[in-house]
Order: C-alpha cells, then sequence, then structure tokens
C-alpha cells in the first residue's frame, strides 16, 4: 500500500459524507420469528445447553464418570486376577494331592 | 419506552427496532464488511436486547448499551471466522469445506459517495491491519458520526483516550497507508 501524502489525505477522507446504510425493512418481523423459533422447547432446550457454564459442566460431568468407570474396572481386573491365581493355587493343590496318590 | 419494553411490550420492542435498526445495521456492517452477516448480527442484537432487557439498568442512554451489544457481537463474529480460517487446514482434511472468507476483498459500504468509492475500499483495508480498540474508536468516530463523549461511553473509557486512541488510528493509517507497516 505505498501512497503519495495527497492520495493518503484523499483515502483518510473518503469517508466525509457517507450515509448511514439501511437494514432490512423486514427486519423487525424476522427477529420476531427468530424470538418465536428460540421460544419453543427444542430452541430452549438448545439455548440452555449451549451455555458456556452448562456445556462446561457436562464435559467435567463425562469425564469424571469416565474417570470412575475407568478405575472401578482397574480394581475389578485385580480382583479376577487374585481369584484366578487362588483358583490355579487350588488346581495345582489338587494336582499335588492326585500326583501324591499315585 | 424502556419500561414497557421491561413489561414485555411489542409494541414498545418495534418502536425500538424502527428506530434504531439502520444505527445497529450499520455499525455491525461497518466491522464485519459483509452485508448478509450484518443483518443476522443485526437480528440477534434485537434478540438480546428482547431477551435481556430486564439487566439494562439504565445508568446509560438506550443507544449506548445497543452500540455495545452490536460491537460485542461483531467483534465476536470476526473472531469465529478468523478461527475457523486458522483451522481450515485441519477441516480440509476431513473433507469439510474449509473455504470460509473472512472479508470480501474489496468491501464497498453503501452510504459512500460515489466519487469516494475507491479510495474507501482501500481505508476499510488499511483500518482491517489497526488495532482492535483504534478500530473500533475510528469505525464509531468516522463511520457512524459519534462525539468524543459517546465514544467514551461506548467504549467505557475517558474522552482524553479517545483523543489519544484516535491520533494513534489515524498515525498508524498513515503508516500503513504509506506501506511503511
Amino acid at each position: 500500500m505505498k501512497h503519495n501524502n495527497t492520495e493518503i489525505e484523499d483515502i483518510l477522507h473518503s469517508f466525509d459524507g457517507i450515509t448511514k446504510a439501511s437494514a432490512n425493512p423486514f427486519l423487525h418481523t424476522r427477529i420476531m420469528a427468530k424470538l418465536q423459533e428460540d421460544n419453543t422447547f427444542l430452541g430452549r432446550s438448545v439455548n440452555f445447553f449451549t451455555r458456556p457454564a452448562i456445556a462446561l459442566t457436562g464435559i467435567c460431568l463425562i469425564v469424571i464418570v469416565n474417570l470412575f468407570v475407568l478405575l472401578k474396572t482397574n480394581v475389578s481386573d485385580q480382583e479376577v486376577t487374585t481369584i484366578a491365581t487362588t483358583a490355579t493355587d487350588v488346581l495345582q493343590n489338587d494336582t499335588y494331592i492326585l500326583a501324591s496318590n499315585y | 419506552m424502556v419500561e414497557e419494553l421491561r413489561k414485555g411490550s411489542e409494541a414498545a420492542f418495534k418502536t425500538i427496532v424502527n428506530t434504531y435498526q439502520d444505527m445497529i445495521y450499520n455499525t455491525c456492517l461497518s466491522i464485519v464488511k459483509n452485508e448478509e452477516d450484518a443483518e443476522d448480527l443485526a437480528q440477534e442484537v434485537f434478540v438480546q436486547v428482547y431477551q435481556s432487557i430486564k439487566g439494562f439498568k439504565g445508568d446509560s442512554k438506550l443507544s449506548t448499551w445497543l452500540y455495545r451489544i452490536a460491537i460485542t457481537k461483531s467483534l465476536d463474529h470476526e473472531r469465529k471466522k478468523k478461527r475457523k480460517k486458522r483451522f481450515g487446514f485441519v477441516r480440509s482434511i476431513f473433507g469439510e469445506d474449509a473455504q470460509v472468507e473472512i472479508n470480501p476483498p474489496d468491501f464497498n459500504h453503501p452510504g459512500i459517495l460515489y466519487d469516494k468509492k475507491e479510495k474507501a475500499v482501500i481505508l476499510f483495508k488499511a483500518i482491517d491491519r489497526l488495532p482492535e480498540n483504534q478500530r473500533i474508536a475510528f469505525v464509531l468516530s468516522k463511520i457512524e458520526g459519534l462525539s468524543y463523549q459517546e465514544i467514551s461511553d461506548v467504549m467505557d473509557t475517558s474522552i482524553s483516550s479517545i483523543e489519544s486512541l484516535l491520533h494513534r488510528a489515524k498515525n498508524n493509517l498513515k503508516k500503513i497507508l504509506e506501506g511503511k507497516s
């Protein structure tokens, strides 16, 4: 954007005499339609769930539930392993008893 | 009128829309530089006015409050568009339409005098490169024709700050147009 001083002054004054752009004459009708749309059950639900606080709380809840389920699953796995070990021990003991009987 | 609107009067709301629609549309248009987006934003501004009129304490003029909502919404809209453009490449990888136009290359404001249109296009491009607060102060002063006092009310700052912002805006615009920036 290289311009000489006279051009720059002309450009800076190009907004002189500007008039306001006119809005759509049916703006009010459109706003009322939008308000009615927002007032339906679906519209209100969408507005409610897209509020930043609600959305953030929802995400936090999902993360917490996921973590809870993950931790709980790990604990259950350990229990299964312990039981399996015990069962193996029992079998081994049985085998030992059977072998000793022979 | 505000009191009537607080009571839920649709007639009062219609009067407010008819009185301020050009002002709001013009402000949004000067910031987003797209007629369709400006109309959508003007609608959103009035929807917010209708829904949150009870929160308007009346400390400032209604027009000041409307200007604040319009500017906030327009700037948010611009930020969203810029964000979309930034992630356009990632979106294109997943086959989504990534062509987001931030501003049309040549924005012609419908209120500019015919013989100044060409130069105004250059000025709008230069204004885009100003910092946000300088840009808003410049638009409110030169396009909306607000006084320093009114701009300071809208931007919630002192008159001397507005004078300084406009002075810096003009200097920066000169630098941009000289090709130094």
